[in-house]
This record gives C-alpha cells, sequence and structure tokens, in this order.
C-alpha cells in the first residue's frame, strides 16, 4: 500500500474519514464513480470481482454489487446502496448496507456515505466521510441533534488539523 | 466483529452519558456514587445506562465492600479498534485501484485526438 490516504477518526469513533488527491480532474473522478463499467474495475480488493447488478445514480436510486475473492477462498459479499444526493460533479450522498444474496438488508449494518470530489491544482480531491450509525436513527429528532453535534465535532476536528498542519489538510 | 456488532456497539455508545460514563471508566474502574458524582445526574439514571452497557457486554462489575464497583470490558473496545482499522486498510486498498484505474482511463483518454 502506498500510505497516500489519509484517514481521520472522529472523537467519538462515529465517523471515518478518508482522503486521497489523484491526478485526474474531478468531472473524471465523478465517471470513475457513478458509470458501473468503471465502478466494478476497482471498488473490490485487488483478486476479488465486483459485480454491478444495477445502478441508478439519482437520489432515491439504487446500486447493488457483489464481491468475490477470485481464488474462491471466502463468501461472496452483496451490497446495496441507495443514492440520497446527487450533485455532479461535486458531491454523491448514499447509504450503504450489507445484505444477504437475496439482497435482504441485514439490519443495523448501514453506512452513511458522503463523496466529494474537489478541484485542486493536482486534480481531484476525494474525501469520502462514512458514518455508521441505522437510517432509523436518523429520522429520530433526538438523533438528528445528535447528529448535528457530530458534524460540528467533525468541522471542529478538520479545523484543528488544518491550523495544526499550516493550512494543507 | 461484524459490522453489525460494531454498528449497536456504537448505537448504545452514541447516547452522551454512556459516552461520558465509558470515557470516565477509561481513566480506571468506579463506584456507582462516583459515576454519579461525575456525569451530575441522578442515580437511578446511572443504574440504567449501566444497565444497558452491561447487557451489551461493554461493562462489568464487583462488589467491594458494601460498593458495586464499574470498569470497561477490553475486548469489545479492542474489537472495534480492529474494526476501524480494517475499514481504513479496505479503503487504502479501493484508492489504490481507483487511482491505477482511473489513470490508465485518462492516458487513453489523452491519447484521442
Amino acid at each position: 500500500m502506498r500510505n497516500k490516504t489519509k484517514i481521520y477518526k472522529d472523537n467519538v469513533n462515529r465517523e471515518l474519514t478518508v482522503e486521497r488527491t489523484v491526478a485526474i480532474p474531478p468531472r473524471l473522478a465523478w465517471e470513475g464513480w457513478t458509470k458501473p463499467e468503471h465502478i466494478a474495475r476497482w471498488w473490490g480488493p485487488k483478486n476479488w470481482t465486483s459485480t454491478v447488478y444495477e445502478m441508478n445514480v439519482r437520489p432515491n436510486g439504487v446500486w447493488r454489487y457483489s464481491l468475490r475473492p477470485n481464488n474462491g477462498d471466502g463468501e461472496e459479499a452483496y451490497g446495496r446502496a441507495v443514492y440520497q444526493e446527487v450533485m455532479e460533479p461535486i458531491r454523491l450522498v448514499y447509504i450503504d448496507s450489507f445484505t444477504d444474496m437475496n439482497w435482504n438488508v441485514f439490519e443495523n449494518s448501514d453506512m452513511y456515505t458522503t463523496v466529494t470530489f474537489d478541484e485542486v491544482k493536482e486534480g481531484c480531491k476525494l474525501r469520502i466521510r462514512t458514518r455508521f450509525r441505522s437510517v432509523k436513527d436518523l429520522n429520530n429528532a433526538e438523533e438528528m441533534g445528535m447528529v448535528k453535534g457530530f458534524t460540528d465535532a467533525f468541522d471542529r476536528l478538520e479545523e484543528y488539523l488544518i491550523t495544526k498542519q499550516g493550512g494543507i489538510l | 466483529m461484524n459490522t453489525t456488532t460494531m454498528q449497536l456497539t456504537l448505537q448504545i455508545l452514541s447516547e452522551p452519558n454512556r459516552f461520558n460514563i465509558v470515557e470516565l471508566l477509561k481513566k480506571g474502574p468506579r463506584s456507582v456514587s462516583e459515576i454519579v458524582q461525575a456525569l451530575k445526574i441522578g442515580q437511578p439514571q446511572v443504574s440504567r445506562h449501566l444497565r444497558i452497557l452491561g447487557e451489551a457486554g461493554l461493562v462489568q462489575s464487583r462488589t467491594k465492600g458494601q460498593l458495586r464497583i464499574y470498569s470497561l470490558e477490553a475486548q469489545p473496545f479492542q474489537d472495534l479498534d480492529a474494526w476501524f482499522d480494517s475499514f481504513s486498510i479496505l479503503w487504502e486498498q479501493r484508492l489504490d485501484n481507483f487511482e491505477d484505474y482511473m489513470l490508465e482511463i485518462k492516458r487513453r483518454e489523452d491519447k484521442l485526438p
């Protein structure tokens, strides 16, 4: 592994953020994330095959995929994601869940994921923020206050990191 | 620890008082009254949260004379850290793949007239 990915855990371990800058324009990075013929080529780990069954990149559109190890040494894993926000080519938000082979979602496996595509001098800075919480929590009014609290905490953490590293994140 | 177990652990820890109890117990075992004093909430509430944390396997307790002393179970928190590490590694690999693949796509695009 190249150690080019920056990883941030938030204070209460409910969010994980990974960042990577790639020498391609944001438009192309967006295509890499939203075209089935592309995503199947990089979504799975090396030596795994990723299959896309469905991919409708629009709010409430569904993306279904599986991941299978090439050498057969391991179980096939199934994922079902529902897009929440699709703001080409800047932000993509989806809720990704694990499912069984019949596409029944495993309870509490939801990962609320926000992907942003920032144009930078070197190309595109990708930031993937994953929030580990089940969807039904988000509908609870009390939880909404806490969600905002976590977002605020993340913003403060980000500010701290920017200051600490002299403006370079 | 699989994703579901981790999610449940995180869900239980997301309640602010339980989060604060865990932060306190990270410093060492505490009696119920010490926890009540530190959190500044009523004992019935503290007891309820400790019961939930106990049922989730996140804390254990023993009696010391007339006191009940609570401490953290190490394993679930180690599991949580390990899960986050493996998730981070997955993303590192994935983004390595993304970079390799997309740079190749860009090279092909650049060659076209």
